[in-house]
């Protein structure tokens, strides 16, 4: 499985599981901080990809 | 670092947003949660406020400012010639019954909570503190579950991590909070060491790209 779906759904279940709300609200909130931290990456990605193919730049 | 919560509510026990976010902070470490009383030890006040490096005023709005016993506290207790607080950062966190629509130009309160709030940055600047973007909570009997949840980890940063507002910082902080969570649990190891990976791998592209933006300069 691609490791992001892994830790999106290794949260779900943290998130479900959780025995205290302040746990629950934590495992909550770092799957968002995942979800920003992919974006990122591939944001990033993105944009080191323009810069190498860049024409201007040949 | 240590925090110092200045929690001024005429009416702490009924309060559910601050029976709310001081049972968030069960188990944090480094910080003070402090209920202001009617009658109070000015120098005692004092020792507390230079022992902190951030110290947050709670409070909900009242005619758009703070309950009267933080006024009271603050003239009696703040003193620019007897109380060095230069290098402290100051934070508040305010709750208010009005919705965020109502603070902005053409809403029906016309001004933004920046500027209602205006005075307690006074108050750092004079004082040479930095001072923090303000926690400011709308309406918190209406807030969804998730959202609630939300403002918790946020409240909890805002005592807790000292670089509460950068991506890295957040991150530095989750990891913590893993790192003390692993022995309940084995596939939060595996969580942690994929959010370190993602981190270095972050750390890189950014790197590779900053290169890139050097060399077409």
């Amino acid at each position: 499985m691609d490791t992001q779906l892994w830790v999106e759904h290794e949260l779900d279940v943290l998130i479900s599981e959780s025995k205290t709300y302040p746990d629950q609200a934590f495992y909550r909130e770092l799957k968002q901080l995942f979800i920003e931290q992919y974006q990122r990456i591939e944001q990033l990605q993105g944009e080191l990809d323009g810069r190498m193919w860049n024409p201007s730049q040949w | 670092m240590k925090t110092l919560v200045i929690v001024a509510h005429p009416e702490i026990d009924n309060s559910t947003t601050q029976q709310f976010f001081k049972e968030g902070l069960a188990g944090f470490d480094n910080y003070e949660w402090h209920e202001i009383k009617q009658e109070f030890e000015v120098a005692s006040e004092r020792l507390l406020l230079i022992k902190a490096d951030r110290i947050v005023f709670q409070f909900p709005l009242y005619w758009y400012s703070a309950p009267a016993i933080l006024k009271q506290w603050l003239d009696e207790v703040f003193s620019v010639n007897q109380l060095d607080l230069s290098g402290k950062e100051l934070g508040l966190v305010v709750s208010t019954g009005s919705p965020s629509k109502d603070f902005q130009a053409g809403g029906t309160e016309k001004y933004a909570m920046s500027e209602v709030l205006r005075p307690y940055e006074m108050l750092a600047n004079r004082m040479g503190m930095k001072y923090l973007t303000p926690v400011v909570i709308h309406q918190f009997a209406y807030l969804k579950e998730t959202d609630k949840q939300q403002l918790l980890v946020r409240y909890q940063q805002y005592v807790t991590n000292e670089q509460f507002a950068s991506f890295n910082g957040q991150v530095n902080w989750f990891v913590k909070g893993l790192n003390e969570r692993v022995a309940d649990n084995p596939e939060v190891a595996k969580l942690l060491s994929v959010l370190e990976e993602n981190e270095e791998q972050r750390h890189d592209l950014s790197w590779n790209v900053e290169q890139f933006k050097q060399d077409e300069d």
